[in-house]
C-alpha cells in the first residue's frame, strides 16, 4: 500500500494520472517544536496584520507547496479539517499526496464547503462565496491561505484595525484588481467573514477580517479615474490619496 | 510527537489536541472578544484551577519562551508555583517571576502593575467567559444575543445598581466592550485592572477550560468598560501607599496581622512589590518611593525578551 492510498481524491476533482512518488517527502524534522514555531508565526502575524513574521518549514516540501505552505498546513491541518486546493496547487499530485500523507486533512471540490482555503491569487474563488460563517458562530468561517511567491502586482494599502497601532502600510503584490472591493464587503459582513494567510517561501502575514484596507495611489494611469468616487465612506484624517480600486 | 524531559510530549496535550486549540485561538483573534468553543481536555488539575489558561498556554509555548505565572498578582501562591513548575517539566521551559522578562505570562485574576510590552503574551484563566450568564442562564439565547450586539439587559444590571447603591457594585469582572463590538468578561480581574486591557500592546488570550471557551484580544484593541454618560466606569482606587514598598497607585490586598483585627494593605504584585522596596533599599536617598517604581518599570521594559 502506498502511503497515498487511504486518500480519495475527489471524483470530479482534475487530478491527473502522473506517476506519484510511492513515498512521500518528510514532514517537520522534529514535528512538535516546529509546528509550535509555524503556529506562532501565523499567531503573531494574525494578532500583527500586515506584519511579516519569518516561518520555517520542512527541508525538501513539494514544489507546489513551498517551505511557507507547507510549514502552515503541518503546524494547523489534520483530519478534522475540510481543504480546497486551487490552481496549479489543486492539479498537483505530489503535493496533494503529501498533504494526505502528513495532515490527513479531507480534500473537497467545493471551496463554499472549506474550513481552509489554500490557492494562488489567480485561482482565488470571489471571498463572498467561501464559508463565511454565521452571526452566531462567525469562527466557522473559512480561513484563506494564499500562495502569495512570485507575485509582482503594484498595489498598496494602508490598513486600520484591532492589532494595528494607528495606521499601517501593506505592500500587496498579490492583490488583484477586484481584491480592495472584495475585501471590504468581507469587513462589511464582520462578525462573519474569511481570514486571509499570505504565505511566501520563508513568512507569513495576515489579514483577519477585522482589518480595513484602503488602497494607496500608486501613480498608475487608472488612478485619476476614479479618485473622485471612493472617498464617500473613508477616513478624512487619511492623509494619502485615497482611492477605491 | 517530542518527548519533553518529563516523558510526556512537550507542553504536555498531545498534538492533535494544539492543533484543535490552536486553529480556535485563530478565529478567537480575528473575531476580537468572541467566545469560540474548544474541546477542552483534560489536564492534570481539576477544572476550575485554571485549566483553560493552562491549555491555552501548552498550544502556544515553545522553547524560546520564558513563562511567568500569577496568581491573584503573587507568583509565590500554590497555584502559580504549581503550574510554573508544571511546564518547567513538560515543557522544558525557563520560568521567571519578573514581568519584564517573561514572554508569556498565565496569570489568574489579575494583570501585572509593570506594563505589558510588545511582544508578550498574557493568558487569563477564566473561570465564567459568558458575562450575560447570570442575567441569562440559557447558551442558545446568549448565543442569539451576541450576534444581535443586543447588550441590553447588562445595561439594565448596571442601571439596577445604580438606583439600588448609587454606584455600580461590580468590583472584579467588570464587563467590558471589545473593539466595540462584542461585550466581554474579562475575567475575574479586579475592576481596577480593567483600563490596563484598552489598547495594550500584549496579546491577550483568555481560556475557559470548564466552560469550553476561547477568546482573545489582540494589541492595540479597544477596550471600554460599560457605563453611562453620568454614570461612567470608575476603577478602584486606593488612597493608601503599599505598607512594605511604599508604592502608590497599585492594587493592594489586605492582610491580617494578628487575631485582635490589625491588618496592613501591601501590593497584590509581588514582583512589583520585591523591585520596588529593593530599589528603596538600594537608593536610600530622596526619591520617593513612586519614583522608584517609575525607574524599575523603565528598566523592565527594556530587558524585555520576547
Amino acid at each position: 500500500m502506498t502511503p497515498a492510498a487511504g486518500f480519495v481524491p475527489a471524483p470530479t476533482s482534475p487530478v491527473p494520472a502522473v506517476a506519484v512518488p510511492v513515498i512521500p517527502a518528510p514532514g517537520f524534522a522534529d514535528p512538535t517544536r516546529d509546528a509550535q514555531r509555524a503556529f506562532r508565526a501565523v499567531l503573531d502575524a494574525l494578532a500583527h496584520p500586515t506584519r511579516s513574521y519569518p516561518l520555517a518549514g520542512p527541508a525538501e516540501p513539494p514544489a507546489a507547496l513551498g517551505q511557507g505552505l507547507a510549514a502552515v498546513a503541518l503546524a494547523l491541518l489534520d483530519e478534522d479539517c475540510a481543504v480546497w486546493l486551487g490552481g496549479g496547487l489543486g492539479r498537483d499530485a505530489e503535493a496533494a499526496a503529501w498533504l494526505a500523507f502528513h495532515t490527513g486533512a479531507r480534500r473537497t471540490d467545493d471551496p463554499a464547503s472549506a474550513g481552509f482555503v489554500i490557492t494562488g491569487p489567480d485561482a482565488l474563488p470571489p471571498l463572498a462565496s467561501l464559508a463565511l460563517g454565521t452571526d452566531e458562530a462567525p469562527h466557522l468561517s473559512a480561513t484563506v491561505v494564499l500562495d502569495v511567491r512570485g507575485c509582482a502586482g503594484p498595489a498598496r494599502f494602508t490598513a486600520r484595525g484591532p492589532g494595528v497601532d494607528g495606521v499601517a502600510t501593506l505592500a500587496a503584490p498579490w492583490a488583484t484588481a477586484g481584491f480592495a472591493d472584495a475585501w471590504r464587503r468581507n469587513a462589511e459582513l464582520f462578525p462573519r467573514g474569511v481570514d486571509l494567510l499570505l504565505v511566501g517561501s520563508g513568512a507569513v502575514a495576515a489579514l483577519p477580517r477585522t482589518t480595513r484596507l484602503t488602497a494607496v495611489g500608486t501613480g498608475t494611469a487608472d488612478a485619476a479615474g476614479t479618485a473622485g468616487t471612493g472617498n464617500a465612506g473613508t477616513n478624512t484624517a487619511e492623509t494619502d490619496a485615497e482611492l477605491e480600486v | 510527537m517530542s518527548e519533553g524531559p518529563s516523558g510526556y510530549n512537550i507542553g504536555y496535550l498531545d498534538e492533535q489536541t494544539k492543533r484543535m486549540i490552536r486553529r480556535a485561538l485563530l478565529k478567537a483573534v480575528a473575531v476580537p472578544g468572541f467566545q469560540v468553543p474548544f474541546a477542552s481536555r483534560e489536564v492534570p488539575m481539576p477544572r476550575g484551577w485554571g485549566t483553560g489558561g493552562v491549555q491555552v498556554t501548552a498550544a502556544i509555548i515553545g522553547p524560546d519562551d520564558v513563562l511567568k505565572v500569577i496568581d491573584q498578582g503573587a507568583d509565590d501562591t500554590t497555584n502559580a508555583v504549581s503550574i510554573r513548575s508544571f511546564f518547567a517539566a513538560v515543557a522544558g521551559v525557563r520560568t521567571t517571576t519578573r514581568t519584564g522578562e517573561a514572554s508569556i505570562i498565565q496569570t489568574r485574576h489579575r494583570i501585572p502593575e509593570t506594563p505589558l510590552a510588545e511582544g508578550q503574551t498574557i493568558v487569563y484563566q477564566v473561570p465564567g467567559p459568558e458575562p450575560l450568564r447570570f442575567l441569562e442562564p440559557r447558551e442558545t439565547e446568549t448565543r442569539r444575543l451576541h450576534a444581535l450586539a443586543d447588550y441590553g439587559l447588562m445595561y439594565v444590571k448596571l442601571y439596577e445598581d445604580i438606583a439600588r447603591y448609587g454606584h455600580v457594585a461590580t468590583t472584579y469582572d467588570y464587563p467590558v466592550m471589545v473593539a466595540g463590538r462584542y461585550l466581554m468578561a474579562p475575567s475575574p480581574i479586579p475592576s481596577f485592572d480593567n483600563p490596563k486591557m484598552h489598547r495594550n500592546p500584549a496579546l491577550q488570550l483568555f481560556g475557559a477550560g470548564r466552560e469550553k471557551r476561547i477568546y482573545a484580544v489582540p494589541p492595540y484593541t479597544d477596550v471600554e468598560s460599560l457605563g453611562f454618560e453620568d454614570h461612567p466606569f470608575e476603577p478602584q482606587r486606593f488612597d493608601d501607599p503599599c505598607a512594605i514598598c511604599g508604592s502608590v497607585g497599585v492594587y493592594l490586598d489586605e492582610v491580617i496581622t494578628d487575631d485582635v483585627g490589625g491588618s496592613m494593605f501591601v501590593c497584590s504584585d509581588t514582583d512589583h512589590c520585591e523591585r520596588a522596596a529593593n530599589s528603596d533599599t538600594n537608593t536610600a536617598t530622596a526619591n520617593t518611593a513612586t519614583a522608584n517604581t517609575a525607574t524599575a518599570d523603565a528598566v523592565d521594559t527594556v530587558e524585555v525578551t520576547a
